[in-house]
């Protein structure tokens, strides 16, 4: 047992020296765990911000400039007036605009008799702003119109909002935190499976059969030194990055989120043993993880809510660790729950990924 | 150029992609499922959230309040009525519901008298375009309400309406827009992916020697690996082509010849870019984790595929025009959904092309017939 345990301190110290001098991997370690988090973090943000539009103003009165200038910054930029049918269409075609305001004659004349008619034409190519665009210009035409009829007497029924654990509704938190989750997912995957590939591709593994070590021990050391620097990975752009950097309010206990971490490291490198039993070379392992990513990362809801999925993929959605990962790590770094709150995701990826490291492991041995 | 060199390298890598017969059949395996599942199942739209109310009123208005939130059955989803806001915190905590609205005492009473109330939206922010939503939807409810008993008050009808419309996606579908997007990520990720591994695989074997030892030059070795790479993901371009055209019947309403061209140029992009990867990294993992992690994510998050272009900050901006891609996709979105015309396309198929030739043309200049 001590032979086993000296062994296996030499082999997984072997496989970080190793990951260490492959410059290439290593650069892009640092790159996804740093730059591509901090870029997704700030450079995208699903909100409605500088959306361009023109006004077709066939009025041109005060009220009719006066609605179209409730449309400010910083959601909405006014690009201009334009006069003519044609344009509009060629503007939506050229990406100049996502919509273009209609407001047609004599609408201050039926405004005012209560019958105006306003004419909205939005860019539907575009998903997330054609839906805020709508949204929000419905708004305006409501408060315009409260504005501008008389209401007294008339009790109106004001929403309220309150956001929980993100009060002021910024994609920051969550682009950062999740595309960090997403990248740990990726790395899981890859990594431990390229790296026993390598050795049966290479042929290295023939010398491990007339060595003292066993097969078994060896694939074993390549997952835990994997497992390893992802972690460290993990915890360092959580510091240094997410609060750092970012300056993004992460709530929860850090220890237990590397400890909730670890269960997922788990449940993910089983994955990846099973894709490295399967595959011969680097071309099978490389399709073969993106054929597993790609179902994984969409059944953990964190672009699609689970909810809104047909019931089929709901069940369906917890075979995916990820999705209990999401959920846990949410609940740890955004709404500040300690693991006891989160057992149940915690359990689930426990089960999960018992069953599955211990298959991945079974047919890895089987087929070395 | 030796065209003839070339050619044998063409029917070498085919050659041996004959030999390994699953890595020939995930090769084109990964594209459909991506374009099945991202086609299929990504939705960004909000439906069918789940939603508590705690009314402390229980009158005939706040009834009417909460029959018109659990009316809309595409967007929400009625929990249930809780006693009080503690329980929706923790409702909302463990995610079984993901927002909870509250009337108040004398809610009907202080309405009817002519006072505004407040009824309090309590949302998860947690996922903020679907915190944003929500509250969208709720708002658009109370509002179309305060209307409705607007006109009911002035026997007259809505003063403004506002009609939107949609252009290019009237009914606005998603399926339609992801699909069609699906296909420019694939298109940038698996030629990417295939291309990198190809040198760098010969390079973990050894066998690269016989090129440096051959009088094979470096244009050809990489223009053989290219056209293969090129062959087999123009298969793949047709396969998903043809998925998003009769599975999801997206329609096509632009230019095929500007299309299947510009299409063609894109996996040239993304082949050139594989292969410049691989000359650079000297392993087939570093190769794939660099591919993977150049292709699939910036595609994702900066193309204007999910993302919308308009909100990126400067950054954001600056790193989508980096990104072939987000060119492509420009190209796609008006040959699908536009007809936009030639000369509008021109630019980004310049951009296109401009790639292409950075990549191949660093390709050529930096792979070295021997090492270092």
């Amino acid at each position: 047992m001590r032979d086993f345990f000296e062994r296996f301190k030499i082999l997984v110290w072997k496989e970080l020296i190793q990951f260490v001098r492959s410059k290439g991997l290593l650069i892009f370690a640092i790159y996804a765990f740093t730059l591509d988090i901090y870029f997704a973090a700030t450079g995208i943000s699903l909100t409605l911000k500088n959306a361009k539009f023109y006004v077709q103003d066939m009025d041109m009165t005060s009220v009719s400039r006066e609605y179209a200038y409730k449309f400010q910054k910083p959601y909405f930029n006014f690009q201009g007036y334009i006069l003519d049918d044609k344009q509009i269409e060629k503007l939506l075609i050229d990406d100049k605009a996502i919509a273009v305001l209609r407001i047609p004659d004599g609408f201050e004349r039926d405004f005012k008799h209560g019958e105006g008619e306003l004419g909205m034409i939005i860019n539907g190519a575009e998903i997330v702003s054609s839906y805020l665009f709508s949204a929000y210009a419905a708004q305006i035409t409501y408060n315009f119109i409260m504005e501008h009829f008389p209401i007294k007497g008339i009790g109106l029924i004001e929403p309220e909002r309150r956001l929980y654990f993100n009060q002021n509704a910024s994609s920051k938190d969550f682009m950062g935190i999740s595309e960090l989750l997403t990248i740990v997912t990726l790395f899981l995957l890859i990594l431990p499976s390229s790296a026993i590939i390598r050795e049966k591709e290479r042929g290295n593994i023939e010398m491990l059969v007339v060595s003292p070590v066993r097969n078994y021990t060896f694939m074993l050391a390549k997952v835990v030194s994997m497992s390893i620097v992802i972690l460290l990975c993990t915890v360092f752009s959580i510091l240094f990055i997410l609060k750092g950097v970012l300056g993004i309010h992460v709530k929860g206990n850090l220890l237990e989120f590397s400890f909730f971490t670890l269960i997922f490291v788990f449940a993910a490198s089983g994955l990846s043993m099973f894709i490295a039993a399967i595959s011969k070379n680097m071309l099978q392992v490389s399709q073969l993880s993106i054929l597993v990513l790609v179902p994984i990362l969409y059944l953990s809801g964190s672009w699609t809510p689970i909810e809104a999925m047909p019931k089929l993929l709901q069940y369906l959605s917890y075979l995916s660790p990820l999705k209990y990962y999401i959920d846990g790590a949410f609940g740890i770094l955004i709404k500040g729950l300690s693991l006891k709150y989160i057992w149940k995701d915690f359990l689930g990826l426990l089960v999960l990924g018992f069953a599955v490291f211990s298959a991945g492991s079974y047919f890895l041995s089987r087929r070395v | 150029m030796n065209f003839k060199k070339v050619k044998t390298i063409v029917i070498k890598e085919f050659k041996e992609m004959l030999k390994d017969k699953i890595g020939a059949l995930v090769i084109f395996l990964v594209p459909i499922s991506t374009m099945l599942i991202f086609g299929y199942g990504m939705r960004l739209d909000v439906d069918k959230i789940p939603f508590v109310i705690v009314d402390r009123d229980h009158s005939t208005l706040s009834r009417e309040l909460v029959y018109k939130l659990s009316a809309t059955k595409e967007y929400f989803k009625f929990v249930g009525e809780v006693p009080s806001e503690k329980v929706i915190d923790r409702m909302i905590l463990k995610d079984k519901a993901r927002f909870g609205v509250v009337i108040p005492e004398n809610f009907e009473r202080d309405i009817k008298s002519g006072k505004n109330r407040k009824i309090l939206v309590l949302i998860d922010g947690t996922f903020p375009y679907r915190g944003e939503m929500a509250k969208s939807y709720v708002v658009a409810v109370v509002n179309q309400l305060n209307l409705e008993r607007l006109e009911k008050f002035h026997k007259g009808s809505v003063p403004v309406e506002l009609k939107t419309r949609y252009w290019f996606n009237e009914s606005l579908k998603q399926e339609y827009l992801m699909a069609a997007g699906t296909m420019a990520v694939v298109l940038f990720m698996s030629p990417a992916i295939v291309a990198s591994l190809l040198i760098a695989k010969e390079r973990e074997r050894g066998s690269i020697y016989n090129i440096y030892t051959s009088s094979i030059t470096a244009m050809d070795y990489l223009s053989g690996k290219l056209l293969y790479t090129f062959f087999i993901s123009c298969i793949n371009f047709l396969i998903i082509f043809f998925l998003a055209l009769y599975l999801f019947k997206v329609p096509f309403k632009g230019d095929l010849a500007v299309f299947v061209f510009s299409s063609f140029l894109f996996i040239l992009v993304s082949a050139a870019f594989g292969l410049f990867l691989s000359t650079f990294l000297k392993t087939q993992v570093s190769a794939f984790v660099g591919s993977i992690i150049l292709t699939i994510v910036p595609s994702i998050l900066y193309s204007g595929y999910m993302t919308p272009i308009s909100a990126m900050n400067r950054s954001g901006l600056l790193m989508a025009h980096m990104i072939p891609t987000f060119y492509y996709m420009k190209i796609l979105k008006g040959c699908f959904f536009k007809n936009t015309g030639f000369v509008v396309l021109l630019p980004y198929i310049s951009a296109l092309t401009g790639f292409f030739l950075l990549f191949f043309g660093l390709n050529v200049k930096f792979f070295k017939k021997r090492e270092k």
